[in-house]
């Protein structure tokens, strides 16, 4: 590859990972981040049309929605919010020391976000379990203990909850996911692999994704845990 | 070969921008802030329950601006993401568009769709399952489904 990318003659350096069909470093890089961006735009509609869905619901039985809610606890989502908006910045800081090639400052920096996204899933498990402990999960035994559905008309307290596990649930899949493939790149730095040592956009990449997960969250929490009484 | 535009755009991006701690930090400081920000609205009355929800989102747009902006490093991203990114929340923008179909159903009633039925907030199937009989037609708008 790289004596074909030699072949060019266009001055711009022999780049160990420039790939053959590229100019140069700046038209491969500006090719993967609007090729991650694409996938980042067909998760933004994936998540949308659930968003949709909540918003058409939670306007048809706006009360209900309200009073559901009480049942979420309010500290628990500020935490994680907290948490998910650090790992942000430590993931940006991670993307900082692989331009700089700071094996070092990555890997301590990957490690952080890893903390901060097991201590989310930690504290959603928490959430979960209490919810299912109170019989909030849609389904047959729904509402089984009426005392925890604040007022709310079953039905539609089942409908909360089910778009609740429904979003939070996927949206708690993505941040599992992203642990997996940090935990790849970070193995990568580990081994110095050149795949992440002489370019640092897989570094990029995988911190893209990561933002679009705390992105998601930033919307999910208002909507979820912080509704005004209608 | 004649540079592309991709790789003209990309002659003020490229690989070399590296954000500075002060302005990550800071950042993140910022987005701190608004969390707090958007707690303490929730906790007031703007007015109605409308522009509550108004504030609500306007403070999580522009939290969700600032992480796409400076953590995702679109302020230094060629025009060509730049274009994609907005056309992309520009699409969702339009799918809420769907909305605007309930929104206008009770100005066409259809048997099954009524909105002003007691737990049948317009949905297109009948609330008992399976239906007990079938759905009256109603005025001379009814239309036959399937």
């Amino acid at each position: 590859m790289a004596a074909i990318a030699s072949d060019h003659g266009h001055g711009h350096g022999h780049d160990e990972a420039l790939h053959h069909q590229f100019e140069d470093m700046e038209q491969q890089n500006d090719s993967y981040i609007v090729g991650m961006w694409t996938f980042l735009v067909t998760e933004v509609m994936f998540f949308g049309a659930l968003f949709l869905i909540y918003t058409l619901y939670r306007s048809m039985y706006q009360m209900d929605f309200f009073l559901a809610h009480e049942a979420l606890n309010v500290q628990m989502g500020m935490i994680n919010t907290f948490v998910l908006l650090f790992s942000s910045f430590t993931v940006a800081m991670s993307v900082r020391y692989a331009q700089l090639q700071k094996k070092w400052g990555v890997l301590s920096m990957l490690a952080i976000t890893q903390v901060c996204a097991g201590a989310f899933m930690v504290v959603k498990y928490f959430e979960y379990q209490e919810k299912f402990g109170h019989h909030l999960y849609p389904g047959p035994g729904f509402g089984s203990h009426p005392e925890y559905l604040h007022g709310a008309t079953p039905n539609f307290a089942q409908l909360y909850f089910g778009l609740y596990f429904g979003m939070t649930g996927l949206h708690g899949l993505h941040v599992l996911i992203g642990m997996i493939v940090i935990g790849y790149l970070m193995a990568k730095w580990w081994r110095n692999s050149p795949m992440v040592t002489k370019d640092y956009i897989p570094t990029e990449l995988v911190g893209l994704y990561w933002h679009f997960v705390d992105l998601v969250w930033i919307f999910l929490f208002p909507l979820m845990y912080l509704m005004p009484k209608p | 070969m004649a540079s592309t535009p991709l790789s003209s755009d990309s002659k003020h991006g490229g690989h070399s921008h590296v954000l500075s701690v002060p302005l990550l930090l800071g950042n993140m400081l910022w987005l701190m802030f608004l969390l707090i920000v958007t707690w303490w609205a929730s906790t007031q009355n703007f007015g109605n329950v409308i522009i509550n929800n108004v504030v609500a989102m306007l403070i999580a747009t522009v939290k969700a601006v600032f992480v796409i902006w400076i953590f995702m490093g679109v302020m230094h991203a060629s025009k060509l993401a730049k274009i994609w990114v907005v056309t992309g929340f520009g699409v969702l923008f339009l799918m809420f568009g769907i909305l605007g179909d309930y929104a206008t159903r009770q100005y066409e009633p259809v048997s099954g769709w009524e909105t002003n039925v007691p737990n049948n907030g317009g949905s297109a199937f009948p609330r008992e399952w399976p239906p007990q009989k079938k759905p009256e037609q109603v005025g001379e708008n009814f239309r036959p489904r399937g």
